[in-house]
């Protein structure tokens, strides 16, 4: 097999050195071929981005040659961020990875269908079907997805595919969009396996990047469409508000930050797409905001009543599914605590100062990740009382048990005035009271329903009436067997 | 021995990551696991994960932002490497290294799963990375500039202490965020068997075997059976219980694996 590497160095692709171009700068539309004042051609797609050709070969299934490219200065060409890989137009060519045998066709948006036998590629692409085949690197095989396999001939009609696919950015918006717009990663990602032909009232998709909202989250709209007449322009908009529109594209993307101060319990989202016929598509749909995320960040006080001048304490746990940027631990609207180390924990303890008798001061935690997105847990509330709260400390003995299985719970508690009573609590349900200041441990269970989550919470009284509680400071996760 | 890498994976560098020639009647191993590096006949390296799948090193400073040698690399079958699907690229590990791209002027601090962070001022970049910072940013071409994605910048040096990030993300399958609880064998030929054949696990591990072959086959063991898989398809067994556990396809005895379930 012949590979390209002595044609290629650097990854992107190389004009052949005697192309002589025009240096000055040009008036962009979707769909150019552009390059500044390097080497590599670049595709500028109707997102606005740039796609990079990953090798020649993939070059060269879509142009003849370079004739239709434009320059523009190192400057544009940095304003104009990239988009990801170009991959083959489908029909063209075979393709494989060095390292399996398997021989693969190329359907529309970089899909993949393995052709289990040698007679049906025989029957697709010829006698000379093996001279058809591109050995695609590694490195770049990531840029396809993989779709259902073809078993008969009659399932995949090469020169069907490649008329389908006009351009570049038809390959894309016709299949799923998934490798358009990196930063998305919730994108419906279903292989498409035939280029969809678009029904004579066109057709839409609407996707949102979160189904809840929460304020300060970086929401993302994506809408595909398409028409027999094509598309004139993409509208997003989000609380009746434009926030982004494409003009002569199939697809548009576009972000906004859900308002801090918002006192919505929804917000609208809705797509307005013009088709060149006038016709009007359109959709929206309405997002709820969320209160709390208090099963990703758990918030728990050491005790919710202290006195005047008494350390009050938070811990706040954070979910391993989120990629921890910073934590901020509040109390009455001021951030008492930033924890930036990337720690699944974070911890506070200190004397409020500034604070009276009966004040009551609400805490809370909120996560900021790596992307930008904020996770709020819930909010407690801290009291400054004249007798401080019991300070309580519930311990699970596991934090997973199979289904059927059985558990030990403890719950302790402190007081300077003594502790005269301690409940184990299951949600609202009290497992055990005990009437001593000694742990109070109960065994619970067998429990049967697989794959929930079990919150066991603690209460104490003090000799003088004050209760205190531990809140959901473990949770119990339950698994099949 | 040193001068010839580097020319071999200047040949190959887009074509992923090569080893320095080794003696070519190398032996090969069956016994691999998630967490490995493995090869196959060829030069490229990738990096198995606890998925099941093989990660390709786009090119070797990617690979040495992770090992500094190739010591510990394996080399399989090459049906059995065939076998392996691959999962996708690795990222530079967080910390180590500032990039870029050729035609942005823009400097990026790589953090976990390949988030890249805006460094803003040359001032940043020198509380991040010390007086020789400029010497710390690779050019990462085009190509594989699709395997990051652009977070939010860093907008004071607390946020983002590059020895701490390398320190916390201690591999790749940390790095990629892979579920350590799901395990996944591929079932391949006839030939090439369950791959890898043998896997160890802690209790309460789920195992996924997935068919990559054209022809149909099962995953029989003592008491746990899977139904006729077709390609793509899948079966998932959690192993409960400590101990050696044999399995093989009914209808190909040849085809034979272990799963060991440990604490």
């Amino acid at each position: 097999m012949k590979r390209f590497s002595s044609l290629i160095f650097g990854s992107a692709l190389l004009l052949s050195p005697f192309t002589s171009l025009p240096a000055s700068a040009a008036t962009l539309s979707p769909g150019d071929l552009i390059k500044g004042p390097g080497e590599a051609v670049y595709y500028y797609g109707t997102n606005g981005k740039r796609l990079v050709f990953p090798t020649s070969k993939t070059y060269f299934t879509w142009y003849s040659d370079f004739s239709q490219v434009k320059t523009v200065t190192a400057g544009e060409l940095a304003e104009i961020p990239l988009g990801g890989n170009a991959t083959y137009r489908p029909g063209v060519k075979l393709v494989k990875i060095t390292t399996d045998p398997k021989v693969y066709a190329v359907a529309s948006n970089g899909t993949l269908r393995w052709i289990e036998t040698e007679q049906v590629v025989k029957d697709l692409y010829g006698a000379d079907w093996n001279t058809k085949i591109d050995d695609i690197p590694d490195a770049f095989f990531i840029n396809y997805t993989i779709g259902s396999s073809v078993k008969n001939a009659s399932d995949f009609q090469p020169s069907a595919q490649t008329a389908a696919a006009l351009d570049i950015n038809t390959d894309r918006a016709l299949g799923n969009g998934a490798t358009t717009n990196p930063i998305i990663p919730t994108l419906p990602t279903t292989p498409s396996s035939t280029p969809s032909v678009p029904d004579t009232n066109g057709s839409l998709t609407f996707t949102q990047s979160k189904t809840t909202l929460q304020s300060g989250d970086i929401l993302s709209l994506t809408t595909q469409a398409s028409h027999p007449s094509g598309i004139k322009r993409i509208e997003l908009y989000f609380d009746d508000t434009l926030i982004k529109s494409c003009d002569v594209s199939f697809s548009c993307n576009g972000e906004t930050q859900i308002p801090l101060s918002g006192t919505k319990s929804a917000y609208t989202v809705k797509t307005i797409v013009t088709t060149l016929s006038q016709t009007v598509l359109t959709e929206s749909k309405t997002l709820p905001v969320a209160i709390d995320d208090s099963s990703k960040v758990r918030i728990s006080l050491g005790q919710s009543t202290i006195t005047p001048n008494q350390a009050a304490s938070i811990v706040a746990d954070i979910d391993s599914s989120i990629a921890i940027l910073r934590v901020d631990l509040s109390v009455n609207g001021i951030i008492v605590k930033g924890c930036a180390d990337g720690a699944r924990q974070c911890r506070w303890s200190d004397v409020v100062s500034g604070a009276n008798v009966g004040q009551s001061m609400p805490v809370f935690a909120r996560v900021t990740d790596t992307l930008g997105r904020t996770y709020t847990s819930k909010t407690l509330t801290l009291t400054i009382g004249t007798n401080d709260s019991p300070s309580v400390v519930v311990t699970p003995v596991k934090t997973s048990i199979f289904a059927g299985e059985s558990l030990e719970v403890t719950v302790s508690a402190s007081d300077n005035d003594g502790i005269s009573q301690i409940d184990v609590m299951n949600g609202n349900v009290v497992l055990k009271s005990c009437m001593s200041a000694q742990p109070c441990t109960v065994s619970t269970g067998p429990w049967m329903n697989a794959e929930t989550f079990l919150l066991f919470s603690g209460a104490a009284k003090d000799t003088k009436g004050m209760t205190g509680t531990a809140d959901a400071t473990d949770v119990v996760h339950v698994v099949a067997h | 021995m040193k001068k010839s890498f580097v020319r071999a994976a200047a040949l190959v560098s887009t074509l992923g990551l090569a080893v320095a020639p080794l003696a070519s009647s190398a032996m090969t191993t069956t016994a691999f696991g998630p967490g490995d590096l493995v090869k196959g006949s060829g030069s490229a390296v990738y990096y198995f994960a606890v998925n099941g799948k093989r990660y390709v090193f786009p090119n070797d400073k990617t690979y040495f932002t992770w090992y500094k040698d190739f010591s510990t690399v394996k080399q399989l079958s090459d049906g059995m490497l065939s076998t392996i699907p691959l999962g996708g690229n690795v990222t530079y590990r967080p910390g180590v290294k500032m990039v870029k791209i050729t035609t942005d002027p823009r400097t990026y601090a790589v953090d976990q799963s390949g988030v890249l962070r805006h460094v803003g001022s040359e001032q940043l970049a020198e509380t991040l990375y010390g007086l020789n910072w400029k010497g710390l940013i690779d050019d990462v071409p085009d190509a594989f500039f699709t395997n990051y994605r652009v977070g939010t910048a860093i907008a004071v040096a607390t946020e983002y202490r590059p020895a701490d990030v390398t320190a916390q993300t201690t591999n790749i399958n940390f790095d990629k965020q892979l579920d350590s609880t799901k395990m996944t064998v591929t079932i391949g030929t006839k030939d090439n068997g369950f791959v890898p054949p043998t896997l160890t696990v802690k209790k309460g591990t789920a195992v996924t075997w997935t068919n990559s072959d054209g022809t149909e086959h099962n995953v029989t063991g003592n008491g746990w059976k899977s139904d006729m898989l077709k390609y793509n398809q899948s079966y998932t067994y959690t192993f409960n219980t400590v101990g050696s556990f044999d399995y093989k396809d009914s209808n190909f005895p040849v085809m034979q694996g272990t799963v060991n379930v440990v604490n």
